[in-house]
């Protein structure tokens, strides 16, 4: 008797243990980020000159290559949840698909969320010439002399220019240079509002950028005025993050 | 009584059984052990230089080991490699590819005019050379279009190692055959041990052979230019360098760097493709587009590495340009435009960069920086002298 009842005991325990492991699993889910390029709604087409900006500039885009980094969910609470696997900085890049989606080793509560945060480029201190020694990252280094680090964004294209001339532009942002070797951090952080709670099985976030945001507001952008290439314009880079803070959007999908 | 017997029956067909196993499992080991006899190659690590890259295109079925280095470089130096024996027709890789000429052949080479090798029945290669310089590091694909990479639908010209047999193949290289070539290394005195101490049988095989070329190929590592001694802080440069260095790295300047590295990318080259604006047809089956069918491709190549350029003209993928004089020149006041230009030849539209004199000198004085004296000399790259059977090995 007193054997069964040790089993009975024992049976019971393990279905408690169980039960208990069971709800911690369920207590974290794993999110999945995705990124997503349009220009006033439509789904970017690569290398067709079909765009026009508020300036009248008509252009194209041929590559388009950024960081995202800090990225930080915000629960109704107030807790805020980093992501902080692979150092926290994901290189998005129109021509490598695999980068048009990341899943972050992190795993985020189960709750309600009210926002989600993120930083445009990568900040101050981490953005140091070395950081990425491999392909692609490695490929958007920014010059020392020009305060090092890398690119927060490469966005290639051209646009038809006074008189019909197709030149080129390279949409560059990263540290800039201003008189007396000052150097400027140029990344922006991103805060946008996402109210959702986790779901079990899939927890997608899609960050969208609308192309034609970065040529709009507050500053109206007209390369035939600031030109083609601005890594050495330090006014325009700070105008272009600017507008920067109008380019992204955010959206939950789950299930 | 008949049960027993059955009992009896049973037991001899499983002992016999037993012992037949036995002696299968025996001669098969004992046959294993005919064929594939231990052997235990000694691994070889590539040393990261400081700011390399740590990824490397090292295949998992082709590790570094020093006995294959060793067999890749007397293969890579065996003008039998092409499967024949008579002087005239002789030829492997370091038939074109000098190691004073990083890896080419270079614009002087006695036999090849111009820098434009050809092979062994006298067809000149489609397109100049690219240089074999850390070739570890590519992982963007070979050759100007880059079409011998993973993405290659055809899976027989993926790696370096499908590159050894293509070049023992192709008729404006060494027009072989494989089965030759493999008969004929097998002949000759002292491969087959090598052949057993790399890879574990004194059978040689054509798949062995590229192996061991393509180790070799693998170790030829430049990190020792007079620029690298500058960056690890060992050696400074003159003013006139230092000049050419801030064009090279400026938007604003020659803005080389984005397609060519810098600072940030040690390799002098994304591996990527562009089209630099040398022309408005495109009409050429092996540019990029031949690869990807993007039409942005149209005209684009492998940017090259620029370290050791002053030894590799001709330039250019037809090799238009004798002179590092004239590719700055063409950067400078040259370039054509097209739709296919690539975006980062920001100065298309009005020409080039437009440097002035002193700034191509200061200019062509930086990249000069990027001749590796080290890597141009190192034994282990070069001609072993004598092969294995003590025949002359390529000089």
């Amino acid at each position: 008797m007193k054997y069964l009842n040790f089993l009975l005991s024992f049976a019971v325990a393990s279905i408690l243990l169980f039960d208990s492991c069971k709800k911690d699993e369920e207590k974290w889910v794993a999110p999945e980020f995705t990124f997503h390029h349009n220009v006033n709604g439509s789904a970017l087409q690569k290398s067709v000159m079909i765009y026009t900006n508020l300036a009248g500039n008509n252009y194209e885009v041929d590559e388009l290559q950024y960081f995202i980094s800090e990225i930080t969910l915000k629960t109704a609470s107030g807790q805020l949840i980093p992501i902080t696997s692979d150092s926290a900085i994901h290189y998005v890049d129109l021509a490598i698909p695999s980068t048009l989606s990341w899943k972050p080793a992190d795993q985020i509560p189960t709750t309600d969320y009210d926002s989600i945060s993120f930083v445009f480029g990568i900040n101050e201190a981490k953005n140091k010439t070395g950081l990425f020694v491999n392909p692609p990252q490695r490929d958007m280094f920014w010059p020392d002399m020009m305060g090092g680090g890398y690119h927060y964004m490469k966005m290639n294209g051209k646009w038809k220019a006074t008189g019909d001339l197709i030149k080129a532009f390279n949409f560059h942002l990263g540290i800039g240079m201003g008189d007396m070797g000052m150097f400027y951090q140029n990344y922006f952080k991103v805060t946008l509002p996402l109210k959702f709670h986790t779901m079990a099985n899939s927890n997608q976030i899609e960050i969208t950028m609308n192309i034609e945001k970065w040529f709009e507001a507050p500053n109206l952008w007209d390369w035939n005025v600031i030109g083609g290439q601005i890594m050495q314009n330090q006014d325009a880079m700070h105008k272009a993050c600017e507008n920067g803070a109008h380019v992204f959007g955010i959206a939950f999908k789950g299930n | 009584m008949e049960l027993q017997n059955t009992g009896l029956i049973k037991n001899i067909i499983c002992n016999t059984l037993f012992v037949f196993a036995l002696a299968l499992l025996l001669l098969v080991s004992s046959c294993r052990h005919d064929e594939e006899r231990e052997y235990n190659p000694t691994p070889y690590e590539i040393k990261v230089p400081q700011f390399f890259p740590t990824k490397m295109n090292i295949p998992f079925d082709n590790p570094l080991t020093l006995e294959g280095i060793e067999l890749g470089r007397y293969l890579f130096y065996d003008g039998r490699l092409s499967g024949n024996t008579e002087t005239e027709k002789m030829m492997s890789c370091g038939t074109c590819h000098l190691q004073s000429r990083s890896f080419e052949c270079g614009i002087d080479h006695p036999k090849f005019t111009g820098g434009h090798p050809f092979g062994v029945t006298g067809i000149l290669t489609p397109h100049l050379m690219l240089p074999m310089i850390n070739l570890v590091w590519n992982e963007s694909g070979y050759f100007w279009s880059g079409i011998i990479s993973n993405d290659n639908p055809d899976a027989s010209q993926r790696t370096l190692e499908d590159i050894v047999r293509m070049g023992v193949m192709a008729p404006h290289e060494m027009a072989g055959d494989t089965n030759k070539t493999k008969a004929l290394i097998q002949s000759i005195p002292g491969y087959p041990e090598l052949f057993e101490k790399t890879f574990g049988s004194r059978t040689v095989t054509f798949r062995n052979i590229s192996r061991a070329v393509a180790q070799f190929v693998r170790t030829l590592i430049s990190s020792d230019s007079k620029f690298d001694k500058y960056m690890r802080g060992e050696q400074q440069l003159s003013a006139q360098e230092l000049n050419g260095y801030v064009l090279f790295m400026t938007e604003d300047g020659a803005d080389c760097f984005h397609c060519h590295g810098g600072s940030g990318n040690p390799l002098f080259t994304t591996n990527l493709f562009y089209n630099n604006g040398k022309d408005t047809e495109f009409n050429d089956s092996r540019d990029r587009f031949s690869v990807t069918g993007d039409p942005q491709d149209h005209g684009a190549y492998k940017a090259t590495t620029l370290r050791n350029i002053e030894l590799t003209g001709p330039y250019m993928h037809d090799g238009r340009f004798k002179t590092l004089e004239e590719v700055i020149d063409f950067y400078s006041e040259g370039i054509i435009w097209s739709p296919y230009v690539h975006p980062l030849m920001h100065h298309a539209y009005d020409g080039g960069i437009q440097l002035t004199p002193s700034e191509k000198a200061d200019l062509i004085a930086f990249i000069k920086t990027l001749r590796d004296e080290t890597f141009l000399t190192n034994p282990a790259f070069g001609s072993p002298g004598k092969l294995p059977d003590g025949a002359d090995a390529i000089k």
